[in-house]
């Protein structure tokens, strides 16, 4: 107590006060805008979150960034980004990123006659074949592409 | 009903971390270098078998890395920690109770079943994180904790699945295990037991429980207890706040100057304050600590330290680095090459518990509080770093050595993994 008062005669503090009726202040000016409620206030559920929408398995789910056009026609061009998820079993016609020989890709999965194709979405660029002697995986399922536009 | 244990353990993970992003590296030699470049802290299997050692000194080992062509990462704990969220975010969907054990190892609790479901079961699990994450485990299961430990080391053999309850197996495998390589048998321990005749963990597991009990102290026998079958640790899923927070490192050079050394505390000591808040806590207890380098022959190695408790519990990086400043002076010597610095954080107590004194300037605290969250926000949405103190320095040029650090590819936006279509034909 004695040293509260004892310092309440200081410059200080009533430096201190000035300040603290400086702070009030939009307060006030906050509780007249409260007076006036949006009527929309009662509908606001939350923002809406672009993870929600682009990503199902986040622990399965990374990010690709693409240099080249050999994809252009299926929309994937030079600085694309795009959300692979692991998680996803590839089908056929299926983008993926693919392994082989230890070089990562981007293709189609196109399955004919029997055979296992990667194809690319240019037509200057032919299909592979995807044969037993390769040294071939599935690294991810690619499921949408970040383009700006 | 009893419950099962199981231990769910990455292979290698730091060198699978690493695979992951590059299969150029599968089947390859990988080791992953210590803060500084240092020792060898992982290696893959491929790097085992060439004789490289764990803790190895990196330029002991460095002709044989390049002879054999041997893959050389820094380590990238940006990258380990978020493969590691994923790895066990997996696990703790498919299990109710989970103790994150390490950053590669989590315990699952269970109730028992019928063996050869449990076997499916856990077969299902590690192809899910191998096939989502692209880290290979390996999954011992066990009726405790201690044989869970010992089943995964069979499991890692024959990469996979490894049940550990039949008695004539588990003798077995016990009398093939060295007494040192038990859970929880440390390096002193372990010359003890030999000096006594116990040199496997079958041994150790039929000692009589008082013998082992006046021998050594209540945790050694809880682990014999274990082998023998009989559950004596619990999962812990969900584990306290830690008591105490360090942030210890060394320079990438030696420094001498008490201005390198004054950005480096204060560096090292957002870090700390950085962890403190994270879990909520305050602390009243600062210590900071300078030494020389251990490895240099022709100085001895000094460890210099001094303790100060604070007036009143604090999270806010400012006072601590204004406290840690002061320390430093003090214990600073002119003319010692100095390699590491370290901060412990002690005494610390839950932010929203804690019993403020009459004294305590409440108004000051708050405002600390207040500006510490926005700091951390601000930090949080545009990258470490964005928002430092002065005194951390802008050069940092005794900051640690990462040369050959991959990229964080899931955690920086400039850093993601890129592939080049360029080349198709």
């Amino acid at each position: 107590m004695s040293k509260t008062s004892r310092s309440s005669l200081t410059v200080l503090d009533i430096k201190s006060i000035a300040n603290k009726k400086g702070v009030e202040l939009p307060f006030f000016t906050a509780r007249v805008q409260a007076g006036f409620p949006s009527p929309g206030d009662d509908y606001v559920e939350s923002n809406l979150d672009l993870n929600q929408l682009l990503i199902k398995n986040p622990s399965a789910t990374f990010f690709v960034k693409v240099e080249g056009e050999s994809m252009s026609d299926a929309g994937i061009r030079t600085g694309d980004t795009l959300i692979v998820d692991r998680a996803l079993e590839a089908k056929d016609k299926n983008v993926v990123i693919a392994s082989i020989n230890g070089e990562l890709t981007v293709k189609r999965v196109w399955i004919a006659n029997g055979k296992v194709f990667l194809k690319p979405e240019n037509n200057d660029f032919s299909p592979i074949e995807i044969t037993e002697e390769m040294d071939f995986d599935i690294w991810g399922v690619v499921t949408y592409v970040i383009h700006k536009v | 009903m009893k419950d099962y244990i199981a231990l769910i353990d990455c292979n290698n993970f730091y060198a699978s971390c690493e695979r992951v992003f590059d299969p150029h590296l599968k089947n390859k030699p990988i080791v992953v270098l210590s803060n500084n470049d240092g020792c060898i802290i992982a290696r893959s299997n491929e790097a085992k078998n060439l004789g490289i050692k764990m803790g190895e000194p990196y330029f002991k080992c460095k002709n044989l890395i390049k002879h054999e062509n041997v893959k050389v990462f820094s380590s990238n704990y940006t990258l380990y920690a978020d493969m590691s969220n994923r790895v066990m975010n997996i696990v703790k969907e498919h299990f109710m109770n989970v103790e994150v054990y390490s950053i590669d190892e989590a315990f699952v609790s269970f109730p028992s079943e019928n063996l050869s479901e449990i076997e499916n079961r856990f077969i299902k699990l590690r192809d899910k994180i191998a096939k989502w994450t692209g880290i290979p485990v390996s999954i011992g299961v066990a009726p405790t904790k201690t044989l869970a430990k010992v089943a995964s080391r069979i499991a890692k053999k024959n990469s996979g699945v490894f049940l550990l309850f039949d008695k004539t197996t588990k003798d077995k495998i016990l009398k093939e295990l060295p007494v040192g390589s038990v859970w929880g048998i440390g390096r002193r321990l372990h010359k003890r037991f030999i000096r006594l005749g116990i040199s496997n963990a079958y041994q150790l597991s039929i000692m009589d429980h008082k013998y082992v009990k006046d021998l050594t102290n209540i945790n050694i026998l809880r682990t014999v207890v274990e082998l023998g079958g009989i559950k004596c640790i619990d999962i812990d899923s969900q584990p306290s706040n830690k008591k105490q927070i360090t942030t210890s490192r060394a320079f990438g050079k030696t420094v001498t100057n008490i201005k390198f050394l004054e950005e480096a505390v204060s560096v090292y000591v957002s870090r700390a304050a950085e962890k403190l808040r994270i879990q909520n806590s305050k602390c009243s207890i600062i210590t900071v600590a300078l030494s020389t380098n251990r490895f240099d022959e022709k100085n001895t190695h000094k460890f210099l330290f001094m303790t100060e408790s604070l007036e009143s519990s604090t999270s806010s990086t400012q006072k601590l680095i204004t406290v840690a400043i002061k320390l430093l002076k003090k214990i600073f010597h002119e003319g010692l090459m100095y390699k590491k610095a370290h901060i412990f954080l002690s005494g610390l107590e839950d932010s929203q518990s804690k019993q403020y004194s009459l004294t305590d300037n409440m108004k000051d605290i708050k405002q600390q509080d207040k500006l510490m969250k926005a700091f951390d926000k601000i930090n949080k949405t545009f990258g470490s770093d964005t928002m430092k103190y002065a005194n951390t320095g802008i050069s940092r040029d005794w900051f640690m050595k990462r040369e050959r650090r991959s990229n964080r590819y899931t955690t920086n936006w400039n850093e993601i993994l890129k592939i080049n279509l360029q080349n198709d034909q």
